[in-house]
């Protein structure tokens, strides 16, 4: 009885299986044979504006500078002090990407998380006495310092503030804000909530020294010249409202604890809880765990643009939490978000490039920037592999041995840069040649390479031996994403050569440890530092015993390349002079290029994309290092909405 | 029944103590903690920086007590939660772990309930119409949809559910439970409406990988029951069929269900994982995954062990439960 039945229906059965495989094919059409662009981020490159590029002089004079409506009317009602008076005397000038904007309306962000993801917001809002320019950070620029000059060699540097700049709640920003900050807050051991104080503040073993001469001006000084100082000054945030977080502070208030200022003053806390005033164009007025924080303009921001408009455009700015980064890029397809960059990946460029036809967005590509890596380890467990990695034309073999192209074929869509270990073209000091090199296609030449360095397949069954006649034979650690798609197609072209790669692929949290530790034989990351070795030192020199980690005992057994590299880099770190910092991150570059320590794949681009609704938003945005990531670039204080709608959320 | 009670209720204090070791020595399992953990999704983001990682980690042992033998950090935790009630602070949520909870037991309680209502009151109907027409076309027809929603996982439903919203249906605000204009305001009729509006999704999928295993069970232990005599008797008395059915037959049916709802309790709060992070669900389950990923000792610890205790309570309370329904159950 069940036969028949199976008989009657089971052809059916089996159709209406098969069915939905061929309506698979209608979904996403594939633009891989959409010509690429490749826009490289040369210095040179400059974004035409429509805006007026200087300010009408006697705007600045007689300050009449305008404002947001919604400020408007609090000064009619009172409650506001009117703007020639919230701003400082010498208002930052911001000359935007396309044209001057309009006030009003809500720029809608996602995070995937709030309190693990506070750079996403931090990178957004940040304010610091200097500011890298944008979008292309080949300088830095004043922000909320108006003017600095080194003295004594520079050991010394004096930063002036720009006088008249408040706090969100009115309160004047002074240097005690500043010493609060450092002292107070970076350098005292129970006051702060990292255990281990930042490194960029220290000069060997003594920090620098920050002291007042007036409320607006303040002087650096240390042992050696100031190398970093602009550097370490236009990242984060070197001020907190001395006013607010001192009621916490036991040395201002002997009834509280230190565990009650570190609970109060965490990341999260600093960042995104209402109430704390703040210098950045926003402040948060709404924060529900979990779901979202709404940012309002901050009526005492600093910056205007060149028709005298008091900055930001955007009343709002909203970041959604949204877990998995999926559903973030449906929801920008669906015009609910109208950034997207932060989680964009490589392979969410088809779907993207197919939804960018109804309008609804606009794509940018970005880069070349940090691209996929095999990070070799020189002090691998397995002593005859060890033996192999450490010598150079092993290296070199490998390198050559990696057809990039099809990798760029198969796993970028075109989005990857080939190259080798060098610096990328964001970085000041590139050369085209150090970049390709070691990275042309050539596995014949790799086997002549390899044969020459005498390892030889000397039992014919098509892998090579060591020294010690076992295989030639390593794991690579990787974890899930892209670096799977290319190491497996790496581990091909190895094999090829006659060397037998095996994929070690787990979750972040066991192949993180073994890095630390050095347990591994290859892994595989992404390049660190590539635009600005010295915000990565850890990777690039031997700055402590354990350090680089590809090369934990580099200190007592690490090349001559590597110490010479070191001590350059030690000494680019005190050096003031750019000529010379030039001259020694060049020849810091040679040595690792020529020694390839890590065998890269190349520099990726990087897709995100905006809304049509808004505008002002720069085309050439880079996910420079300098930046650690994509947000900072797109400076949102000049993006306007181009409908401008109502202030309630939409 | 009092007595019998109050021994399975001594019974599951040894059995909580074996789950929370148990559940302590899974969490620390994995290679690496909650502080290399966080440092490699900082890594990750490219915010590490130049601070030597190893030093920070170190350091933050330290402070953490991490580097304390198993049993000792084991007798901290277990102590604080039986003498002071304190589940300690999640390390990546940077909150109290009851605090923490408490937020989104809310919606997680309505989300879950009301998944488990719509699944069995789908599910107990199809099963005894199955049951009732065996072989028909509408059996096997239903058979057949339950399998595809057990077969297909439940977050790639999900997710091509919401693609067909935004791409076909264009609908404004898809995923989560709410539109952004209704978070965080009052409740009102506007915002039922729109949490109706979204909460269809997650029930739908959640639901449709149930019912299928309730189909199934009310149809066999239905069809068991049809083809004993007292339902013959029931016939002959002249009772309607539909009385027949429900009062002789079901009633007895569905008893094998209750027992088993006592095992959907621990799902009340941590259910719904995957799908709840592919949906963006503001509920318990998606944290549950986070603390597990990053070895969040306390926030995983307290989830295994409430979960733990939610299912010693379903399992009780589903006897009982049964007891009360059943009179042919009696426990000394």
């Amino acid at each position: 009885m069940i036969y028949a039945t199976a008989k009657r229906w089971g052809s059916l059965l089996t159709a209406l299986f098969l069915l939905p495989i061929f309506f698979l094919g209608c979904l996403a059409t594939d633009p891989g044979d959409v010509a690429m662009g490749k826009q490289a981020t040369s210095n040179a490159v400059v974004t035409k504006t429509r805006a007026a590029k200087q300010i009408d002089p006697i705007v600045l004079k007689n300050r009449t500078f305008g404002e947001a409506p919604m400020l408007a009317e609090k000064v009619k009602r009172g409650e506001l002090p009117p703007v020639s008076e919230r701003l400082p005397e010498n208002p930052l000038i911001v000359v935007p990407v396309d044209t001057i904007g309009q006030y009003g309306g809500t720029i809608r962000r996602a995070l995937t998380g709030d309190i693990i993801q506070t750079a996403g917001v931090s990178k957004t809002l940040g304010e610091d006495l200097m500011g890298f320019s944008r979008p292309l950070p080949d300088s830095i620029e004043f922000n909320l310092a108006e003017n600095y000059e080194y003295q004594d060699d520079g050991k010394t540097a004096i930063f002036k503030l720009r006088k008249g700049i408040k706090w969100s709640d009115g309160h004047p920003y002074t240097v005690d804000d500043i010493l609060f900050w450092y002292y107070d807050m970076t350098l005292n051991d129970d006051a702060r909530n990292s255990v281990l104080a930042p490194s960029v503040w220290f000069v060997g073993k003594d920090p620098i020294q920050m002291e007042k001469v007036d409320d607006h001006t303040l002087k650096v000084k240390s042992q050696a010249p100031l190398g970093r100082i602009l550097h370490a000054l236009s990242g984060g945030s070197s001020a907190q409202p001395k006013h607010i977080f001192s009621q916490w502070h036991p040395k201002y208030n002997p009834q509280s604890t230190y565990q009650a200022f570190r609970d109060s003053s965490t990341d999260a806390q600093q960042i995104m809880k209402p109430g704390i005033p703040r210098l950045s164009a926003w402040v948060p007025v709404e924060w529900i765990r979990g779901q979202r924080i709404v940012y309002e303009r901050n009526p005492y921001y600093h910056k205007i643009d060149t028709a005298g408009n008091q900055l930001p455009y955007a009343d709002r700015i909203t970041f959604t939490i949204i877990q998995d980064p999926q559903v973030i890029l449906l929801k920008f397809i669906n015009a609910e978000i109208d950034l997207f960059g932060r989680y964009s990946k490589v392979s969410m460029f088809p779907t993207l490039k197919s939804e960018e036809k109804k309008d609804r967005f606009k794509l940018r590509i970005t880069g070349p920037d940090r691209g996929p890596s095999f990070y070799i380890n020189w002090d691998t467990p397995k002593t005859n592999v060890r033996e192999a990695f450490r010598n150079l034309q092993v290296r070199i073999a490998l390198s050559h041995a990696i057809n990039r192209e099809e990798i760029n074929q198969i796993v970028y869509h075109s989005l990857l840069d080939p190259a080798g270990y060098s610096f990328n073209p964001s970085n000041p000091y590139y050369t085209e040649e150090s970049y390709r090199k070691y990275s042309t296609y050539d596995p014949e030449k790799s086997k002549a390479i390899l044969d020459k360095a005498g390892y030889r397949d000397t039992d014919g069954d098509s892998w090579r031996e060591l020294k010690d006649g076992s295989r030639f034979e390593f794991n690579i650690d990787v974890t899930p994403g892209e670096g799977v798609d290319v190491s497996e197609l790496v581990s091909e072209h190895w094999r090829a050569i006659g060397i037998k790669a095996n994929l070690n692929i787990s979750l972040r949290d066991i192949i993180w440890p073994r890095r630390l530790n050095g347990e591994f034989d290859i892994h595989q990351w992404g390049q660190e530092g590539p635009a600005d070795p010295l915000g990565r030192l850890n990777d690039w020199a031997i700055m402590a015993p354990t350090v680089p980690f590809w090369h934990r005992n580099a200190s007592e057994d690490g090349p001559e390349w590597l110490h010479e590299a070191t001590r350059l880099i030690k000494q680019t770190l005190i050096t003031v002079d750019q000529e010379k910092v030039k001259e020694q991150m060049s020849l810091v570059r040679d040595l690792h290029t020529d020694n390839v320590p890590v065998i890269t794949v190349g520099s990726s681009y990087s897709v995100w994309g905006a809304g049509t609704r808004l505008g002002n938003v720069p085309f050439q945005g880079t996910g420079a290092d300098v930046y650690r990531g994509w947000s900072r670039p797109v400076f949102h204080e000049q993006i306007y909405i181009k409908q401008p709608i109502s202030p309630t959320l939409q | 029944m009092v007595n019998y009670i109050l021994r399975r209720l001594l019974n599951m204090i040894p059995t909580l103590i074996l789950i929370s070791m148990v559940s302590f020595a899974v969490i620390q399992a994995p290679p690496g903690d909650m502080l290399t953990s966080r440092l490699a999704e900082l890594a990750e983001q490219g915010e590490l920086g130049s601070e030597s990682a190893m030093a920070q980690i170190e350091a933050l042992r330290e402070r953490y007590g991490l580097n304390d033998p198993i049993y000792e950090q084991y007798y901290r935790w277990i102590s604080k939660i039986v003498f002071e009630g304190d589940f300690g602070e999640s390390f990546t949520y940077e909150m109290g772990v009851i605090e923490l909870l408490g937020e989104r037991l809310g919606l997680t309680l309505m989300l879950t309930l009301s998944t488990l209502v719509f699944t069995w009151i789908i599910a107990i109907p199809i099963g005894i119409y199955s049951a009732t027409r065996q072989y028909s076309i509408g059996d096997y027809g239903f058979t057949f949809l339950g399998f595809i929603g057990l077969a297909t996982p439940n977050f790639l439903l999900a997710l091509v559910i919401m693609f067909i919203q935004v791409t076909v249906f264009e609908t404004a605000s898809v995923g989560g439970l709410l539109s952004p204009e209704y978070i965080g305001s009052d409740w009102s009729w506007a915002k039922l409406m729109d949490l109706l509006a979204h909460i269809w999704v997650p029930i739908l999928v959640i639901g449709t990988g149930s019912t299928a295993g309730v189909i199934r069970i009310m149809r066999g232990n239905l069809l068991d029951i049809l083809g004993q005599q007292h339902i013959q008797t029931g016939r002959a008395k002249g009772l309607k069929e539909s009385t027949v059915i429900v009062k002789y037959g079901v009633r007895i049916a569905i008893n094998p269900l209750v027992s088993r709802l006592g095992l959907e309790l621990p799902s009340l709060l941590s259910g719904a994982v995957v799908t709840g992070i592919v949906l963006g669900l503001p509920t318990a389950g998606p944290i549950f995954l986070t603390a597990l990923t990053s070895q969040d000792m306390f926030l995983a610890g307290a989830f295994l062990l409430l979960s733990a205790t939610f299912l010693l309570m379903g399992n009780l309370l589903a006897d009982i439960l049964l007891a009360w329904l059943d009179p042919r159950i009696r426990y000394e």
